[in-house]
Formats: C-alpha cells, structure tokens, sequence
C-alpha cells in the first residue's frame, strides 16, 4: 500500500451500518408493539430481537479486533497490517 | 461469476412475469435502511481512492488482506441475490438436493485450493489465473483465458444487473430502469475509486448484511413448524409422494429423484470437476485471495471460508424446504406461473414478507440488493484487472509506468459497466442470451481446472500441452452441449443413462471434457518439449520451496483448520443421510 495514513479496518464499516441498522430496527420494534406488523410469529417481537442483536454485534466486533491486539487465539488475523 | 449456474432464476429472467401486484410494500424505515447502504458504499468508495494510487493497491488490494477479510470475500463474491432466491427456488423444487451444491459443490474444493493450489499461485506472483497460465503454460494459453474470462465476467455483470433490476419489479413493483442505471451508477463509482478495496469491503459488509436479513427465515420458521422433525412432517403431509429432505439416499439411480441425478454425477460431476474448476480457477474468487497479505493468510482464507460456505444452506436451502411446509398455496414453475399465481423463485421473497415487518425487510431486502450489486462489482473488478494486467499491457501497451496502468483500471471499470449495462438491456431482448452465457462458462471452467492443476503438480506439462489440452475440452465441451441441443436424445450416451434430465448433462459433460483436456495435455506434453525445470521455480510441485509450518502450534497451521472442516462436511453428510 501506498505510504500515507493507516486504513481504516472494515469491521469499523461494518460496526457503523449494524449500529444504524440497529437503531432503526429497534425504534420499529418498539413501535410494533403498539402497532403489530401483520407477520406470522409478530408477537414474538423479532424486530427487537434482530434490532439488539445489530446493536450488540457492533461491540463484538470490537472486541475481536482488541482481542487480536492482545492475543492471537484464532487462525487468522482480523487487522491488516500496520 | 455465478456458481452454480441458478437455472431457476433464470428461469425467472426468461418469463415475462405474469403477476399484475407486487410481493412486499416498503414502509419509510425500509427505504431509510436501502438509502443508507448506498451512502454507505460510495461513502467507503470515496474514502478507499487514497488508498489506491498504485496497480497492486487499485487491482490487488495492496496483497495486504488478512485471512479473514479474504475469506469472508471470498465466500461473499460467490453469496449474490441470484444464488439465494435461485437456490432456494431449487430447493422448493428438488428438496434438499439442492444442498449439495453448498456442500460436497464446494467444501472439498476450497479446502483444495487453499492447502494445495493457493502456494503456487501466491509465491508465483501472478496477478490473475491468466497470468499463471503465462508464468506456466505462455502467452498462448493466457491469451485464450483471458479473452473467455474477460467476455464471461462482462456477460456476468450485465446478467446479474437484469436480474436484480426484474427481482426489483418483481418484488417491489420498482421501475427496471431506474434499478438498473441507479445500481450500476453506484457500482461503477465506488469500483472506480476503491479497486479491489472497495470490491472486498463492501463484499465483507454484504456477508453481515445477508446474514442479518435472512437469518430471521429460518429461525422463525422452525419456530412455527416445531422444529427439524415438525418441518419434515409438513413436508411429507403437503407432499405425500416427494422425497425432499434426504441429501444421499434417493441418488442411487436418475430415476429416484427429481433432478434426474445420480450419485456418480453428483460426486465426481459436481463434486470433482465442476467445483474444482469453479472454486480453483475462477478469477472472480481466485481474486480475493491473491489479495492476502502472507502465504498464510492465503493458505487460510478459502479454509476459513469454508466454514461459511458450509452454513450457507440454513439461510438458503432452509427457507425453501419452509416454503414447501408452511405456504398455504403451492408454487409452480416460473413458465407455467399465471396471475395470482407464484413461482418457485418468488420463495424466498415470500418468505421475508410471511416473517419480517417493517425495517426487517428493508433488512432482507437491502441484503439482496447487496448481494446483486457485490456481484456485478466482483465482476466489473476481475474484468478491470484481467483486461489491464492480461490483455492491454500484455498485448497494446507493454512498458507504461504503473499509473498508466490504474487509471486504465478505473475507466475501464467504467467502461465495463456501461457495457454491462447494454448486456442487460440485450438480455431483456432476447432471454435465452443466459443460457447461452451460462453454456459458455460450462465449457470452460471444467478444462480450465485440468491445465492449471497438471500445471501445478506436473513438471512434464509442457506450453504446447497446455494450450491444446485446453482448446481440446474446451471444444469437446462444446461439441457435446451442441450434440444434446441438436438431439435430446444423446443425452442417455452423455449421462450413461436414459433416465438422466438435462441437470446430469452438465455434470457428465464437466467429467467427460475434463478427462479429454487433461488426456491430450499428457499426450502432447510427452510428445513437445517441456519447460527447463529452472523456469518452472514457484509455479509447480517439486520445484518450488514451499514455507514450512513444522514450527507452528498445531492449532496454527491451515491444515488442521482444513481437516476440522472436512470433518464437520462428513458429519453433515451423514446427518442428512
């Protein structure tokens, strides 16, 4: 790569979108409660569900790059190179 | 590329859709989460260009990917919205069959490539699977590939623009010109800024997108079926005669099954030669992973895919069993669907609409379009780079400097796309362009696999055994697709079976003109001069040094990852017996 700042890892893309996505998804799901969607299973509240899931996933893709900064416990390695 | 070739969706695209309403209605969070992916996409697009002012950065993302970036590309360029709903299509269709094409359609042959072939392509440097061919075989025999890649890969693009921009209408009652030129805008914007980059970036951010939007299908369907059994036991209540849901035990013979298969086919055709010479040589993949940063990390990124690849089918083949167990109506073939009435590839949109309300579907929605779009990029990008690197600095201009060569990258990125665009406006004219498209990739990925391999194992295999090895099962490819076209009826001979339908003829095809390319190869390589073994150093077995992993912790090293994973294959094999 051409000399010049550090990249940005995907993982930082891809915890942006699911942390927006996450708060859409969850504002319809609180939504949905007081105004069900007409979905098989609704009652089950899978926006919620999915909207938290979208929300946490962000963290846990954090922690697996911190994680590969202070150990190396998979076959793999998350960040590029510095 | 697409594999497997979907011939259900594109059964779809050759049909004039009958249905006068669409399938889902969009609410504002819906078209809110659409719009933000497209930001999101040029967003990233725009902040990659920096980043790309050299070749190996615009063409090979800096070979700075780690494994598992270049792995969750590489399962993510071959994970389009065509495979999904065409897929699960095919499983409403052919039960869970249609799994092997996830399973031994795959497994076996990443796990090849990682462990056996990916050490060659890497430490030879090459910038495509043409430019190995050249390395090893000569100009001859990179000529010949890159001319077929660069062709398919623009066939592709456009092929993929249609079908999502007539899914679009389908589904959503969207305008098909409005999503062709809007996706294909955005595709040529951020694939011309970014490279390679931008390709594998937005491919990772597909995979999460896929995952999250379809995962909710399967998990909730096997809420209301009551589980693995429940779904079963509605199956075989709908459809009391079919046997959907066993993946081995109805191929012992063509006549036992609905695809008119047998396990010789499913095994050796399937399994062997055409995923071998799908996931081995097929640059749109093969791509990702010269992007790795190390040997390593090339050795591990298709086995880390791998594993990915194998979870596919929960959020694939798994919603068309659910639509054959909890629909109300029944599905008809696309050709036969009149008003009011679904076919086989609506399965999968149906679904969304059964368990996602609002801003879940803008969710599965989004994931599809991901998919179409990652598609078309993945293809516009190998074209970039095969064109540049394997036609025009090899043929035109030979010793430009190397920003010469990335601004030819980036418009002809462009210039791919507006051609992709006129190959989805042909394709709307005259449908049966895709099969004729699809043929053509049949004819030669299966051929192509036996000159790269001989190639890699084999230090006899010489320049001219290359080149005719491979124009022989190129042509006998052809010579058979044209023979079955010509007379149905010599499909029995193909096949070795008059019950086999016409999903055995490419897998027996694949086998036999895989045979004939490598038996001429040996042939004439025996009878012309081979190359010294001194110019054959990193590109074959037994004249290249391979790094040792010896000092690894078992845990380390790839193989093991490739064995765990070929374990957990065989499981899933004989747990859906």
């Amino acid at each position: 790569m051409s000399e010049g700042p550090r990249m940005i890892p995907v993982w930082f893309f891809v915890g942006v979108i699911l942390l927006i996505y996450g708060v859409i998804i969850l504002a319809t799901g609180i939504y949905g409660m007081s105004h069900p969607p007409s979905t098989v299973l609704a009652n089950l509240h899978p926006s919620l569900v999915v909207g938290r899931v979208a929300h946490d996933s962000r963290r846990h893709l954090r922690l697996c790059v911190y994680a590969e900064e202070v150990v190396a416990p998979l076959p793999g390695s998350f960040l590029p190179p510095s | 590329m697409s594999f497997p070739p979907s011939f259900p969706l594109l059964a779809l695209l050759a049909v004039e859709p009958q249905s006068a309403s669409r399938l889902i209605s969009l609410h504002s969070p819906d078209i809110a989460i659409i719009a933000i992916y497209f930001a999101m996409v040029l967003g990233i697009g725009f902040y990659l260009r920096r980043f790309t002012k050299r070749g190996e950065d615009f063409f090979l993302a800096g070979r700075e990917m780690t494994a598992w970036v270049a792995g969750l590309s590489f399962v993510s360029a071959n994970l389009g919205a065509l495979e999904l709903m065409g897929w699960a299509a095919a499983t409403y269709q052919y039960g869970i069959l249609a799994a092997h094409w996830y399973w031994i359609g795959a497994i076996p042959a990443m796990l090849f490539l990682g462990i056996v072939m990916m050490p060659f392509y890497y430490i030879s440097k090459a910038h495509s699977v043409p430019g190995f061919l050249r390395l090893r075989y000569g100009e001859s025999a990179r000529g010949l590939a890159a001319l077929m890649f660069t062709f398919m890969t623009l066939f592709m693009a456009g092929i993929d623009m249609y079908a999502m921009a007539l899914v679009l209408k389908v589904v959503l009652g969207w305008n098909i010109h409005f999503s062709i030129w809007v996706s294909s805008i955005t595709v040529a914007v951020y694939v011309a800024l970014g490279g390679l980059f931008s390709a594998i970036f937005n491919e990772v951010l597909q995979f999460f997108l896929i995952w999250l939007g379809a995962l909710l299908i399967p998990i909730l369907g096997l809420i209301e079926t009551g589980g693995w059994d429940g779904l079963v036991a509605r199956i075989h209540q709908n459809f009391p005669q079919g046997d959907y849901t066993h993946l081995w035990r109805s191929l012992g013979s063509f006549a036992d099954n609905p695809m008119g298969i047998n396990w010789v086919g499913i095994v050796f055709g399937l399994g062997f030669v055409i995923s071998f010479g799908y996931w081995t040589t097929d640059f749109l993949v093969v791509q990702r992973i010269l992007s790795a940063k190390d040997i390593r990390a090339a050795k591990l990124a298709p086995i880390i895919g791998s594993y990915f690849k194998m979870a596919v089918p929960f959020i694939v083949i798994l919603p068309g069993l659910l639509g054959l167990a909890v629909l109300p109506f029944r599905l008809v073939p696309a050709s036969a669907a009149g008003i009011n009435q679904h076919s086989y590839n609506e399965v999968l949109p149906l679904m969304l609409a059964r368990y996602c309300g609002p801003g879940l579907l803008g969710l599965g929605i989004t994931a599809l379009i991901a998919g179409f779009m990652s598609g078309m990029a993945g293809n516009v990008s190998a074209f970039s780079t095969v064109w540049t690197y394997d036609l025009y600095r090899s043929y035109l201009k030979k010793h430009a400097a190397d920003d010469h060569y990335v601004k030819m990258g980036r418009w002809c990125t462009i210039l791919g796309v507006l051609i992709s665009i006129g190959t989805a406006y042909l394709v709307m004219q005259f449908a049966s362009i895709m099969d004729y498209v699809q043929a053509l990739f049949s004819f030669f990925v299966a051929p192509l696999f036996g000159t790269v391999v001989l190639g890699m194992l084999w230090k006899r295999a010489s320049p001219a055994g290359g080149f005719w090895g491979l124009l022989c099962g190129t042509l006998s490819s052809i010579g058979m697709w044209a023979l079955v076209r010509a007379n149905p009826h010599m499909l029995a001979y193909i096949a070795l079976s008059s019950n086999a339908k016409p999903m055995a003829e490419n897998m027996y095809r694949a086998l036999w003109c895989w045979i004939i390319c490598v038996s001429v190869t040996v042939v004439v390589s025996l009878l012309t001069k081979p190359k010294p073994v001194q110019e054959l150093t990193g590109l074959v077995y037994g004249c290249t040094e391979l790094p040792s992993e010896g000092h690894l912790p078992i845990w380390k090293r790839p193989i093991f990852w490739a064995a765990v994973s070929l374990a957990a294959f065989l499981v899933l094999q004989w747990i859906f017996w």
